[in-house]
This record gives C-alpha cells, structure tokens and sequence, in this order.
C-alpha cells in the first residue's frame, strides 16, 4: 500500500532540501565576501524551511555571535552615552522602523550604551543591530 | 510516616515496599511479602538493601539513591522468582521535609519484556551511529566536495528518524507515570547562571565569553539543573579544545513563527584569530550530554564551518 502522506512529505522535504541546499551556496558567498547580515538572513530562511535541522539554527546563532562583535566595533566603547544627532522634528524622515523609534525614545543623554542595551527589553543582538544602524545613519551619535 | 497513612496498599495486588529516609523498610503490603519475603518475617526497620539479593539490589538501591537525592520518579526493571517487573520508585516527603520513598512493582508480560529487550538492542548501536555520524559531519564541515558533506547529512537525518521511533518504542514500554507533575524551568536563568559558573575558568585562559540571551525566554520543559549540567560539559569541552579561539558564545533565543514551541540553545566558537578552521580539533558531544538531551526530548547537533566556526546547538520544547 502506498503511504500518500509520506510521500507527499518526502516530495516536499526533498524540493525543501534542494532550496536549502541553494541557500547554503549563496550564504557561502556571501560569507566569503564577509557579507554577514545577508548571509544570516540565508540561513535563517534555510533553518526555517527545515526545521528538523538544528544546526542550521546553530549557524543562525555563530553569524549573530559574529555580527555582535560587529555591531560592538561600530558603537564603541559601551560606557559612552549616546545622544541624538538628528533634531527630533526631523527624525520621522527617516522612515524608521518601530523598534527603532523604540531604541530612539530611551535616549535621554545621561544613559550609556550598555545600560539602554540591558534597559531596552528587546534582546541584545536586536538592540545592538538597531544601535549600529542607527550610528551608521549618523542618527546617533557619542555625547562628548 | 506511618502505616495508617498507607494502608490502602494492603489491598493492591502489586507489590509494594515504602522506604524511610534513612533507607530503612518502613512499610511493605502484603503482596510483596508474599511474593519477596517467603518467609513471612517483618520487614520493618531492615534496611532496604536487605530485601534483596544480588543484581536486583544494586538496582534498586540505584533508584532510591536518585529517587531521593534528585526528587523525582525513576523507573527501572527488575526480575525476581522467574518473573519480570516493571518497577517506579517514586519520592515521598515527610513531615521534617526529607525525602523517602516508595516503590511500586508491576508484572511484565513476555510481549513487553521482549519489546524492551529490542529497544535496548536497538539504542546502543544508535547512539554509536549518532555519534560516529556527528564526527564525520563534523570533520566534513570545511571540506570542499559538498557532495560528501549532503551524504552524511542524509545519514544523520535518517538516523534521526530511526532515534524518533526507537524513542517512541521506549514510551511504549515504558509510558510515563500519570500522576507525575510535568516541570518546567527558566532558560535565561540557567544559562546565566552557567555563564557566571564558567566565567573564571574562561578568562584564566584569555578566552572571551558572550552571553547572547534576550530578556526573556519561554519556560521550557524538563529538569533545568540537567540542562545546566549539559551546558557545563559544553563549555569544559570547549574550553580542553579551544586554546587558540578567541571567544566562544553562549546563545539562547526561541525559535518557530508566532507562539514559540522551541528555543535553542547554542555554544558558538569563532575561528581562531588567524584564520585558522576548527575542523579536527572538536571532540563528539560527551555521552551524559546527549543522554540529558534525549531524556529532555530535545535534539543536540553540532557543525563546523571554516567561515563561521563551530557551534553545537540544542533544541527543547517549551511548556504548554
């Protein structure tokens, strides 16, 4: 008797594991262009298309771990206190995303980097992420 | 403890035998007497050991010890006048807050003994399975020829399967007690809590540890002491192979869209300072890591990658 279902599954795994197999090569590009961010996304889409596979998630957390030491180097020192460098009328230009706006609204001028990243409740990977992006637009900037 | 406060088991068929916290007898029903003291003198106040005899006594005196330093069931099977028993030592506190316990046999039929015999003739050669294919991808992870890389991988997800039903098999054989209140425990607490345990020993060797935890996790599912047990391992494994690594990270995040059913946890090595790959200097996970991790019901893997490093992630349902 044929097992339908199972079929239809290994059909599915094996049309899953061919896309997983083609986002792994361009995460690998990526990465050897030390193009972090896009690589992370690759394996995230490829962890979420097969579950059962762990270490693809094991990935996911080792290009977090690296993009962390990244986000870190472009911040600075994480006792310097951030200050906005955009007046707050002009801010809304910048399309932010909520978190963003988030991040931006726990800024007061007294606080350093490290504290609002213990403050912010959203994660320190995703806060750091946001810190970086933020810097890099030169939307935030260190209190002299 | 007193007999009144188990009289009921006078009339259970199965045999019973309630121990104190000294490991002394306290009570035993009828049926076991019957059954393991032929003689018919009382039994109360030997010590537990004493009630038997050669294998079946190391086994249960096994049980106990874990039964109440741990505080939770533990099942084991013993044989006893030609007949098999499925057995549940199970803690019982009493009123100065030690811990006693109270063992409960049950015949085995022929069909479920040979079952077990299987599913223990199963599990040793997959678990070796496990681990050689665990090497191999491990040893594979910076190779060029993908080709290779896909085929161990394609093991390793067969032999996963094969984990699953041999797993299911044990549940079968020995479905889990009714009555035992499922526990759950604080991921973020207990990866904090191993953080600050391994600090020193990380620094003593110039290597940086990162704690990458969000806020907050969903409570997961299982004994969170054994998971802190597994994670020291992780990292003392780490630490013997990983000298010449600049950091190693320690990550925890829920995984799966909306509701997360799962979190993982994951030790994350990058590639030494000068480029150097990993491959060939990793151990295969520690046996007691990947017996916690099963009896968690969680999954472990872990994988090198010349560009990224190597990390050993552990996957575990959440409660609820």
């Amino acid at each position: 008797m044929t097992n339908v279902d199972g079929g239809d599954g290994a059909l599915a795994s094996a049309q899953a594991g061919g896309s997983i197999a083609a986002l792994l090569r361009d995460a690998q590009e990526l990465l050897r262009v030390e193009n972090y961010e896009g690589a992370l996304e690759l394996y995230q889409a490829a962890a979420s298309l097969d579950p059962a596979r762990v270490e693809l998630e094991g990935y996911v957390d080792l290009l977090r771990s690296r993009l962390v030491k990244i986000y870190r180097e472009r911040i600075g020192d994480g006792r310097q206190v951030p200050k906005l460098l955009v007046p707050l009328d002009r801010i809304t230009r910048f399309d932010l995303p909520t978190e963003a706006g988030f991040v931006l609204s726990l800024i007061d001028g007294r606080t350093c980097f490290d504290e609002l990243l213990s403050v912010a409740g959203i994660g320190p990977f995703e806060a750091l992420r946001i810190f970086a992006s933020l810097v890099d637009a030169r939307i935030v900037g260190v209190a002299a | 403890m007193s007999i009144g406060s188990v009289s009921l088991l006078t009339f259970l068929d199965a045999p019973v035998v309630v121990g104190d916290p000294e490991g002394r007898t306290a009570y035993v029903n009828p049926a076991f007497a019957a059954r393991f003291r032929g003689s018919g003198d009382d039994a109360t106040g030997q010590p537990l050991s004493a009630l038997f005899e050669g294998g079946v006594r190391e086994a249960v005196l096994r049980a106990v010890v874990e039964c109440c330093e741990q505080g939770r069931t533990v099942r084991f099977r013993l044989r006893h006048g030609g007949v098999a028993y499925a057995a549940v030592a199970s803690p019982i506190v009493a009123e100065d807050a030690r811990v006693g316990v109270v063992i409960l046999l049950v015949e085995s039929s022929a069909a479920e003994e040979r079952l077990i015999a299987l599913q223990r003739e199963i599990s040793e050669p997959v678990g070796e399975l496990r681990r050689v294919l665990d090497e191999l991808l491990e040893q594979t992870g910076g190779r060029r020829d993908e080709r290779y890389r896909a085929l161990v991988e394609d093991g390793a997800r067969a032999l996963a399967r094969v984990q699953k039903w041999s797993d299911e098999l044990t549940q079968i054989a020995a479905p889990p007690a009714a009555a035992r209140p499922e526990t759950s425990f604080d991921a973020r607490r207990v990866v904090q809590d191993v953080a600050a345990r391994m600090r020193g020993e990380f620094a003593a060797l110039r290597i940086e540890l990162e704690v990458l935890v969000p806020a907050q996790l969903p409570r997961v599912r299982g004994d969170g002491s054994r998971v802190e047990l597994a994670l020291v391992r992780l990292l003392q494994e780490r630490l013997s192979t990983a000298r010449e690594t600049p950091a190693v990270t320690l990550a925890a995040r829920p995984i799966g869209r909306g509701d997360a059913r799962s979190i993982v946890i994951s030790i994350c090595e990058a590639p030494a300072a000068d480029g150097r790959a990993l491959e060939g200097r990793s151990e295969p996970v520690p046996a007691i890591v990947l017996e916690i991790v099963r009896e968690l019901g969680g999954e472990i893997r872990t994988a090198t990658d010349p560009l990224m490093g190597r990390t050993t992630a552990i996957r575990l349902d959440v409660m609820g």
